[in-house]
């Protein structure tokens, strides 16, 4: 036996005492597991994954329950949310519940084509009436501020809203009744033009 | 998990995937049985299987071949604990004293870590613990040896891989060693680590389970304090992630694996290493690069008249090898990658017989297709192609110009 082997296991005696005794709250585990790829503070510039900040608790700790009862089921959700959701307690869910909500959201103000974004507003300001498609912001806010259940849209990645908004033609979100029934009077060019405005809130 | 969460494209880390690692697998759900596995086919062909004398380079030529079962037990174990261990059946493993090719059954990459987060001046830092069977398969960049690219290749005698001599951090030790180390991640942009390796022999045999140790097919090292270090600055900005870093180890062999006693050379291996990703839905770029230079000490084997041992008291090797890689949708890949090795002069070490030359120095390239009909299922098309092989670019001692050995793999890969 080596002195090297005895150091070792001494060190791991240590590292596995001296972490039971680590709490975690919601700055923490944001900073230590959502941050690597939502960035810190929930603002990222990486279109792959949803900006968190300022999203509203109750919104949050929905979806979050959802992904680790494994109801919300995209394929994205499976991918990344099911496998980090199911570590998390309620407590746990809560506590970054409120540790986003207070945070400063992100305003990307990127408009990459001018005509899909007016018409991306108007569609979200005035829905498509003859179409059932009643005015986005009615539930979600002016400039998709959103509140309590729904979701804050503005300033999220338009790769992302345009995923999402497809997502609803299926029933991989069986959650969000009202969506499944909002998608059915939007074709693929609405749902370009809306993230193309909401990504510039 | 899922393997997207980790994994650009098996075995390439995501952001992700390094911090789940690092981590020591902990993040996630505890599974019951971990276990997973892999299984290959493949047919290889090689531009020129018959030389001069009439003799077979490769067996199986053009030949569709069952290649490698593996096993994987791998995930949390507890909230600070974590493992990586593979087992591999390979069905052309070795060749038997009959010369016939034999299925041979092993433990593989294996590697296992103990983890505790803590704040250092103010800034997240995980602290960890690892056990190992092999140097750099702990490492979470895929510019080390041991999940550099190529990622998969032919594992048929006879093909000699892009790189024809090898230094022996790039899989001289593989499943022949034992090393325990510490590491700490600081604010995800610091890595550092030291750890020290041994034969995996006496406590630690089963990490080299499946290994030979009397027909002097593993490398006899010295003690278990040959070092293995790894520095590492690493910066993620939105869809990019960049990696700058140096790594290396010193080990001190014994001339020869049967008689491991008395004095023994020393290898010192030093390199230097570069990441860039681009991560985005549905566009993927990943690439790397290593400089890696050996310095091997002859002290215990030279010999000037060259009759027992290297005719240089030192010899060095070169080994430059960069490769880019496009991912589409995660489902069709394209790589290219260059690979230059270039080394001392020395009729001993470093004389194959391929040809007079006696200088290590080979030049070659990868150009790989992929395709990913699903996360489980990947087909790929592998051509290596040889600009220089062996010291030489001329016609070898038996017939071979560099670009006869060129070899085109085609395989087929199923995990579940």
């Amino acid at each position: 036996m080596n002195y090297r082997i005895l150091l070792s296991l001494g060190l791991i005696s240590l590292a596995v005492v001296s972490s039971a005794f680590a709490a975690e709250s919601g700055a923490k585990l944001e900073s230590q597991l959502c941050s690597v790829c939502h960035g810190r503070g929930g603002t990222t510039s990486s279109e792959l994954f949803p900006q968190l900040a300022g999203q509203p608790a109750p919104y949050f700790i929905a979806q979050m329950k959802a992904f680790r009862d494994k109801s919300r089921s995209e394929e994205n959700a499976q991918r990344f949310m099911w496998g980090i959701s199911s570590r998390l307690s309620d407590q746990d869910i809560e506590q970054l519940a409120s540790f986003y909500e207070t945070k400063t959201p992100a305003h990307l103000g990127k408009i990459s084509d001018q005509v899909k974004y007016d018409l991306g507003k108007d569609i979200f300001t005035k829905g498509h009436l003859d179409k059932g498609v009643p005015p986005c912001m009615a539930c979600h806010g002016e400039r998709g501020e959103g509140k309590e259940s729904t979701p804050r849209l503005g300033g999220q990645h338009e790769v992302y809203l345009k995923r999402q908004l497809k997502v609803f033609y299926g029933n991989e979100r069986p959650a969000a009744v009202v969506m499944h029934e909002v998608v059915k009077g939007l074709s693929e060019n609405d749902i370009e033009a809306i993230a193309q405005y909401l990504q510039a809130q | 998990m899922n393997c997207a969460a980790c994994h650009t494209s098996f075995p390439e880390l995501t952001p992700f995937g390094r911090e789940f690692k690092l981590n020591g697998y902990t993040l996630g759900e505890q599974q019951l049985f971990p276990i997973a596995a892999m299984m290959q086919f493949s047919v290889t062909n090689v531009a020129k299987n018959h030389d001069n004398f009439g003799a077979q380079l490769m067996p199986h030529q053009n030949d569709p071949q069952f290649d490698v079962l593996g096993l994987f037990a791998a995930g949390k174990l507890s909230d600070y604990a974590g493992m990586f261990v593979q087992w591999t059946y390979s069905n052309n493993g070795i060749i038997n004293s009959d010369g016939k090719l034999v299925g041979h059954s092993g433990l593989d990459n294996t590697d296992l870590r103990l983890v505790m987060t803590h704040d250092v001046f103010g800034k997240n830092t995980v602290f960890g613990l690892n056990l190992n069977n092999n140097p750099s398969v702990q490492d979470v960049w895929n510019t080390t040896p041991a999940w550099g690219f190529p990622f998969n290749g032919p594992n048929l005698p006879g093909v000699p891989g892009p790189s024809f001599t090898s230094s022996i951090i790039e899989g001289g030790l593989s499943q022949q060693v034992a090393g325990l180390g510490a590491y700490v991640w600081y604010d995800r942009h610091l890595y550092g680590e030291l750890s020290f390796y041994g034969n995996a022999n006496k406590a630690f045999r089963i990490l080299s389970a499946g290994q030979n140790w009397n027909d002097g097919s593993v490398t006899r090292i010295d003690g278990r304090n040959n070092p293995y270090w790894r520095l590492a600055w690493n910066e993620d900005w939105g869809a990019h992630s960049l990696m700058f870093g140096t790594y290396g180890m010193q080990v001190d062999k014994f001339p020869d694996p049967l008689s491991p006693y008395g004095p023994t050379d020393r290898f010192t291996d030093t390199a230097l290493d570069a990441q860039y990703q681009f991560l985005s839905d549905p566009h993927i770029v990943t690439v790397q690069t290593t400089f890696l230079h050996e310095k091997q000490d002859n002290r215990a084997s030279y010999d000037s008249t060259c009759a027992n041992g290297p005719c240089n008291p030192q010899n060095h090797l070169n080994t430059f090898k960069a490769k880019a890689s496009y991912l589409y949708d995660r489902k069709y890949g394209a790589s290219f990658a260059y690979f230059d090795t270039t080394g001392s002069n020395d009729a001993v070490a470093f004389n194959s017989g391929n040809n007079t030359v006696t200088k290590p120095d080979t030049q070659s390239y990868v150009m790989q297709l992929d395709y990913n009909p699903w996360t489980f299922a990947r087909v790929s098309l592998q051509y290596t192609g040889y600009i220089k092989f062996d010291g030489s670019r001329e016609v070898d001692l038996a017939g071979f110009k560099p670009r006869d050995r060129n070899t085109l793999f085609l395989s087929t890969w199923f995990a579940f």
